[in-house]
């Protein structure tokens, strides 16, 4: 795991203009160019509000606001783990014909989407600002409804914090997806499908309570909810962004030991398959 | 530093089937479970691509490694890149290494030129200072000035290739693999690739290239390692290996010429037995054909038969692969049902892609046949066969002045001219170089 880290850091110029290749290479020919990183989740966000505010209504007030918070953190998750899943076996060249460490490129998927993401927030921002945000009742139930705000320069570390959490999940789920992927080619249409379920098992087009409230079997409701790595990040960017109330140190620190461990068995998986890819891309 | 490359008993296996269960797809791996096939016996999961191969290179040598498709050469490079590792034995290097395994790794086209020197920079291990420092050679090398902020995609094929040689030649490397891409480009470019790898050289640099260009194998290599089926043949003295394995290589073309003739004398058999239902065909005497025709193709009336076809050696061995200058014997059999007046022999000499090389017959010869009446033989000596390294196809035929076809036997038989001079054109004239002082 050291050398693996030591590797990393030692190629941080190759990972770094492979995240520039990507992002360059992806708006390129295009006659927007680099806009449209703001203008595809403004378009994205306004595709979502309008089914859910015109065709499916919850009924919440500030939906647009809500939804957006929950849906960027989203996007960069699940583009990163679609994108990371093929991206051992379609670097194949790279692999094969190359002294190339292989943990770069699924590494390179979700720092790409990082930025993206980083990007997005320019837009989430403003327009939490002039859209304003829904009720913390209506967001986290009524329990939730009466704590203060938390003081903002807490409010930023812990956003942070959240974000190399997500970081850590992301790429350790990750890995493992690329390194089985190459094995068996079949995960990837899998995996495609699997983060619509998932996306729709996750309280981002809902509030958390609709689960607790309707007719839920409680199994279900325990695997959106309590073992769902992506509803706790994806709670606290809605705690963060449209309560301002900052998780609390106990929750960041439970979710940044899982992620660890989420990225110590996907570290695991790949080092397994590792000296297989150059043979099986 | 004693030795810049040291393999020990080193062996690698392919699995022929992916690791998982040995299926490439779910759909395999229920379909197995549920008829519970016999599983795959041991010896036919590996592919063995290299068997205890023990070498070593020392500093500053440059090393070319030969042999036929699929005798481990790749591999073998692969194995000393760490790219692979070796199923068995042991692999160090002193150094650094570079691969040239492929131009461009990782070019994306729709980005520039200069933002793709920067990438395969990185991907070959340069760190940015250092391509940046570099960049200005780069491009001149690749004489690509006008053109690096352009996206690659713009760019021709040899553009881009000179431009990914450019950078991977540029990477300052200890030891320097190089697969088959010695040079890139037109002849002028080529040039300036070769002289990049002597400039290596003589700055003492290990390089090991894998090429079956023989030519700039003898060129560049103090040694060489002929690989075959995975085994290490030989190794060391660049002249006498290629030698060696030319030898080898002549010999079992022959073998492989030989067997196609028979090939061919079974297939004018039996297209001899469907020629008697055809209808004479075209008269012979058709323009040159500019495209390679189907080959086993006969037809003619049959008054004559040409019933065996041999081409001989000086010493009169039968031979179908044959050196530039060689003496040559083209001997046709033949069978006459009736007695034929004036009855013409000839042959015609075509390079497989359809050129005509030399054709003649005894008419033109002035050999004027009198007659033709059952079993004969008629021989056409060469005294040097003048053609240059390439396949041929022979064609005979029997025909009468008025150019009526007896027998006509297109594109049946093959052969082969080797030559060790990477001469060019067709075939090579008598000629000697004068210097005029």
């Amino acid at each position: 795991m050291k050398d693996s880290i030591v590797s990393i850091y030692n190629h941080r110029a190759l990972v770094q203009a492979l995240v520039a290749r990507e992002l360059k290479a992806r708006y390129r020919s295009s006659l927007l160019g680099f806009l449209w990183s703001f203008l595809n989740p403004l378009l994205l966000m306004a595709v979502y509000a309008t089914v859910f505010t015109i065709f499916l209504r919850f009924g919440m007030p500030k939906y647009a606001s809500f939804l957006l918070t929950g849906l960027l953190p989203w996007i960069w998750f699940a583009s990163s783990i679609n994108e990371a899943t093929v991206s051992i076996v379609s670097g194949g060249n790279l692999i094969k014909k190359v002294m190339f460490p292989a943990e770069v490129l699924p590494l390179v998927s979700v720092l790409t989407n990082l930025v993206h993401y980083l990007l997005s927030l320019v837009i989430l921002i403003p327009f939490l600002a002039l859209n304003g945000a829904p009720e913390a009742k209506d967001v986290l139930g009524s329990a939730m409804g009466d704590v203060t705000a938390s003081n903002p320069v807490w409010l930023v570390v812990s956003f942070v914090l959240l974000m190399l959490i997500q970081l850590i999940f992301t790429y350790g789920l990750a890995l493992a997806l690329s390194a089985l992927t190459v094995h068996l080619r079949d995960i990837q249409h899998i995996v495609v499908n699997l983060m619509t379920l998932w996306f729709f098992a996750s309280p981002i087009i809902y509030p958390v309570m609709q689960l607790s409230s309707k007719q839920v079997p409680q199994i279900l409701k325990s695997l959106a909810i309590d073992y769902n790595p992506m509803a706790y990040l994806i709670i606290a960017h809605h705690k963060i962004f449209l309560c301002r109330i900052a998780p609390s140190f106990a929750e960041l620190v439970v979710m940044l030991a899982a992620s660890l461990v989420i990225l110590f068995l996907g570290y695991l998986i790949f080092e397994k398959f590792r000296d297989s890819f150059a043979e099986e891309v | 530093m004693q030795v810049a490359v040291e393999l020990k008993h080193v062996s690698k296996s392919y699995r022929r089937f992916a690791r998982l269960r040995q299926f490439k797809t779910l759909k395999g791996a229920a379909v197995r479970d549920l008829w519970r096939r016999p599983p795959i016996p041991d010896e036919d999961k590996f592919n063995v691509a290299l068997k205890d191969v023990s070498l070593n290179v020392k500093p500053g040598v440059t090393s070319g490694i030969i042999g036929l498709n699929a005798s481990g050469k790749s591999t073998l490079l692969r194995v000393i890149a760490g790219i692979t590792k070796p199923t068995s034995g042991s692999v160090t290097a002193n150094g650094k290494i570079s691969t040239l395994l492929e131009i461009g790794a990782g070019f994306h086209p729709e980005i520039s030129g200069r933002e793709n020197v920067y990438i395969n920079g990185a991907i070959l291990g340069l760190s940015k200072s250092q391509i940046r420092e570099q960049f200005d050679e780069i491009v001149a090398f690749a004489e690509l000035e006008k053109f690096i902020d352009y996206p690659v995609k713009t760019y021709s094929s040899g553009m881009f290739m000179r431009l990914g040689f450019s950078v991977a030649v540029n990477v300052d490397p200890d030891i320097l693999l190089i697969d088959e891409v010695l040079a890139v480009g037109d002849a002028v470019f080529a040039q300036k690739c070769y002289d990049k790898m002597y400039d290596y050289k003589r700055r003492g640099k290990t390089i090991i290239i894998v090429s079956h260009d023989l030519g700039a194998i003898r060129r560049l290599c103090d040694e060489v390692a002929w690989l075959h089926q995975g085994e290490l043949m030989e190794y060391g003295d660049t002249t006498r290996v290629v030698s060696k394995y030319m030898q080898e290589v002549t010999e079992s073309e022959l073998a492989r010429y030989a067997r196609e003739h028979d090939e061919s004398v079974e297939s004018m058999a039996s297209a001899g037995a469907k020629a008697v239902e055809q209808e004479p065909k075209l008269p012979y005497k058709a323009a040159a054909p500019s495209r390679p025709v189907e080959p086993a193709q006969r037809w003619g009336s049959r008054e004559i038969e040409i019933t065996a076809v041999v081409m001989r050696n000086e010493e009169g061995q039968e031979r179908y692969v044959f050196n530039c200058g060689d003496t040559v014997f083209i001997e046709i059999a033949y069978v006459a049902h009736k007695r034929i007046e004036k009855p013409v022999f000839g042959i015609g000499i075509f390079r497989t892609d359809g050129t005509w090389c030399y054709g003649t017959n005894t008419m033109i010869d002035q050999l004027n046949l009198e007659s033709a009446d059952g079993e004969g033989r008629i021989v056409m000596r060469l005294d040097r066969l003048a053609l240059l390294s390439a396949s041929y196809y022979l064609d005979v035929a029997a025909h009468a002045e008025n150019d009526h076809p007896y027998d006509y036997l297109n594109r049946l038989f093959t052969f082969a001219v080797r030559s060790d001079r990477p001469e060019m054109g067709v075939f090579r004239p008598d000629h000697k170089w004068i210097l005029d002082v």
